[in-house]
């Protein structure tokens, strides 16, 4: 599968070969011959485990060192839990050997982007998509700030990037509209295990193995209904979001939608939400809106969780919900497409062509046609069924493997000569 | 209500593709979906008949229940009242979540283009200036307290020394040299002269009334308290210098080697008739010379008197001038400082030693 764009699509996204196009910086090194392994270092803000960006940069990583053949680093501004051994601190990369190419996972202002401003070597730049500050600044003046200052930085480092890689064409739009001559869509690396999921698939009605194959991690559990049962979800529908507790994730209108749904299919019905962050003032406000709408122990404010608590969640669940106003990809939706999870979903930045038809696309958010649409898939098994398929044959278009095809595609050029 | 069918494609299409029609472009491109193809063209009617279909469901459950409806406005009112800083919500959150927003530093954004920065940077100056400047005076302070207990040992020491003989134990210099010698102002200008016995003797007359005890501070070799006992009134004498006590001691006069100010704290309020400060007040700084004003006002019973015998440092000649630790005060200076300590002050000239400064004699006693 080759994602490089047409040119029809847009002018500035081209399909000619990468290397066509790359524009060596002043000082680059892309003429030097010698018979080392080419070094490639990857730059990022935060590398962190559970979290989508982190994640994504440990399997290039893995794919740059074990298929390309590099040698490669991964540098951080901040390094946090169990990866934290797996990185440096990009203050120490002006001792190190020069690379023969950079790459940098722009999310959010960072220090890393003006360092990399300073740097002679090539640079790729892939783009996960900064969220509009808008959504912070009622909630969180630190992180306004630092989505305003990670635009500011992608419109310096578009001129400087020779490559633009994105996971949507709605991430790969602002790429170009930073100025970047050549923009790859692929979407991020993760981890596909929790497809595999503790009951490979069974909550869904097709019953088969999820994409990845094989045992799931937890899959002693069994069944759907002991999985439940095991996380003390009862027998009422189960709704699903995962994702970091933040404004633009939309939870008060996920909160606003599920008390109506109770309301209509009954209070047996648990909403779980799985994400950090929780601890902000904004989830403060959430709490403060579930009490006062009278949902109680219905939320389960499950935080932050490991790959196999995060695959039985998504076996444990009968319906994905996503009210987000921004996402620049939105692994879980794949995840939970993949673990055979029917989705329903907000049509806002980049998840209608993350779903590609593999879920319910909703214009509207408003609580009653949320619980509405939420109410239809649980309620018509034939839709259902339908869901699951088609989320099944996206999240396999979607899937690490076949997308690592792509980066090893887009970045072998590049890597020529060194 | 129209059916699935009659829907119209455009209306059906999500907000930010019919925003960004580029980005859906580019979509489709990424996932090789092409509209053109009959799978693709029965996924997207099927995806529009049913996005009609929830919400024709939507509107039914608006209609139908209003408990439901009610329910929906009920959210959206509690959640604006929760995110709205003016809202009804939380006073003390309302004000926590301000807080917390105009509290945060943005580091892109210059310190001053913010209001009221200004005023807040020059508080934030002025209160450091003024802590640091406590701390320095407490440093001072101490450092001035050690380093006199440190010059008085090693008198003590040195005239230990002499008297049994000894020759004084010197800290050799880096070089293996021996070090320098302690710096005296005393051997740069000499020591200032005691009382010649006539003034000595007018000071005594004027405190001869109070009938003892008396403190002579600054006592130098004793003229003073020699003079007091003249007269029938019981007097003592302290001086730092414990060489210039010694003749006087030898002498059977009551002088300590003590610094008078140190000796005057350690006192009792009101155990003293009388008190003449003389000699050691011509070296005190300003504030020196108002806390020893006060701390012998406190040590002086009310029916007593203070003396001060004091030079004029207007008299001083260049030399003086130039290396006594102490500006000095002038006699009209300490009578002012003691009549705003609640005394009443007289001045008199006295004889000074030949070749002097002129002295005054400052006689204080409460109305």
């Amino acid at each position: 599968m080759t994602r490089r764009l047409a040119g029809s699509a847009r002018a500035a996204v081209r399909s000619g070969p990468v290397a066509s196009a790359w524009r060596s910086r002043p000082g680059g090194s892309g003429s030097a011959v010698s018979a080392r392994r080419p070094r490639v270092h990857q730059f990022t803000a935060v590398l962190a485990d559970r979290d989508a960006v982190g994640a994504h940069t440990l399997a290039l990583h893995r794919l740059l060192a074990e298929d390309l053949g590099c040698e490669a680093e991964i540098f951080a501004a901040q390094r946090v839990g169990a990866t934290r051994r797996l990185g440096r601190d990009f203050r120490d990369h002006p001792e190190c050997p020069r690379p023969d190419l950079l790459i940098y996972q722009a999310s959010v202002g960072s220090p890393v982007a003006d360092y990399l401003l300073t740097r002679p070597e090539p640079l790729v730049v892939y783009y996960h998509g900064v969220t509009p500050a808008e959504h912070f600044d009622d909630w969180d003046p630190a992180m306004a700030a630092a989505a305003r200052w990670g635009r500011v930085q992608l419109g310096r480092l578009g001129s400087l990037a020779g490559l633009g890689l994105a996971g949507s064409g709605f991430a790969a739009s602002e790429l170009v509209a930073a100025g970047v001559g050549e923009v790859v869509v692929v979407p991020p690396l993760f981890d596909a295990a929790v497809w595999a999921g503790p009951v490979g698939g069974a909550a869904g009605s097709g019953g088969g193995a999820g994409p990845a194959g094989g045992a799931g991690p937890v899959g002693g559990v069994g069944s759907a209904e002991g999985l439940r049962f095991g996380l003390g979800l009862g027998v009422g529908p189960v709704w699903l979001f995962v994702g970091r507790v933040v404004p633009n994730k939309g939870f008060h209108d996920l909160l606003a939608a599920f008390a109506v749904f109770r309301g209509v299919w009954g209070p047996g019905a648990r909403l779980v939400l799985a994400g950090s962050g929780s601890e902000g003032s904004y989830g403060v406000a959430l709490r403060g809106l579930a009490q006062g709408l009278g949902l109680g122990d219905s939320v389960v404010w499950a935080g932050s969780v490991s790959g196999e608590v995060l695959a039985g969640w998504y076996g444990a669940a009968d319906v994905f919900v996503c009210l987000s106003d921004h996402e620049g990809f939105g692994v879980p939706l794949a995840e939970a497409m993949g673990a055979g999870l029917p989705v329903v979903a907000f049509d806002a930045g980049a998840v209608a062509g993350t779903l590609g038809g593999g879920g319910v696309l909703l214009g509207d958010k408003s609580p009653v046609a949320v619980a509405a649409a939420a109410g239809r898939v649980l309620g018509d098994g034939g839709l259902r069924d339908r869901l699951v398929a088609a989320g099944r044959r996206r999240a396999a278009e979607l899937h690490p493997d076949r997308s690592a095809e792509v980066y090893a595609d887009a970045l072998r050029p590049l890597l020529r000569n060194p | 209500m129209p059916g699935p069918d009659e829907m119209d494609p455009d209306q059906a299409a999500g907000s930010d593709k019919a925003a960004d029609p580029e980005a859906a472009d580019l979509d489709e491109a990424a996932s090789g979906q092409t509209a053109g193809s009959d799978e693709e063209a029965d996924r997207l009617a099927f995806a529009r008949r049913l996005q009609v279909e929830i919400e024709a469901e939507a509107a039914a459950l608006r209609r139908d229940r209003p408990d439901i409806a009610r329910l929906e406005r009920e959210a959206g009112r509690q959640w604006e009242a929760i995110a709205q800083l003016d809202g009804d919500g939380d006073p003390s959150r309302r004000l926590l979540r301000l807080a917390e927003r105009l509290a945060y530093v943005d580091a892109d954004v210059a310190l001053g283009a913010r209001a009221g920065v200004r005023q807040v940077k020059g508080a934030v100056r002025r209160l450091v200036h003024w802590y640091l400047r406590h701390l320095a005076d407490q440093l001072n302070g101490w450092h001035d307290v050690v380093v006199r207990w440190m010059n008085r040992t090693d008198d003590r020491v040195r005239a230990a020394e002499e008297a049994l003989g000894l020759a004084p134990l010197t800290v050799p210099g880096a070089d293996g040299e021996p070090g320098p010698g302690r710096l005296e102002l005393a051997d740069l200008i000499g020591l200032a002269p005691d009382l010649p016995e006539a003034a000595a003797d007018e000071v005594a007359a004027a405190l001869a009334a109070t009938g003892g005890p008396v403190a002579v501070l600054g006592c130098a070799e004793g003229a003073v308290p020699a003079a007091l006992g003249r007269v029938g009134v019981s007097a003592y004498g302290v001086d730092r210098d414990p060489e210039r006590i010694l003749a006087g001691v030898r002498d059977g006069l009551d002088l300590r080697g003590e610094d008078p100010l140190t000796h005057l704290r350690a006192l009792a309020g009101g155990v003293l008739a009388g008190a003449v400060l003389i000699g050691f007040v011509e070296d005190l700084t300003v504030g020196a010379a108002a806390a020893a004003v006060a701390v012998v006002s406190g040590a002086v019973r009310l029916d007593g008197a203070v003396a001060v015998v004091a030079a004029d440092p207007a008299a001083r000649d260049p030399v003086q001038r130039d290396l006594r630790s102490g500006r000095g005060l002038a006699p009209a200076t300490w009578a002012h400082l003691l009549e705003r300590a609640g005394w009443t002050a007289t001045r008199k000239p006295i004889a000074a030693a030949d070749g002097a400064a002129e002295l005054e004699l400052i006689l204080a006693r409460r109305p």
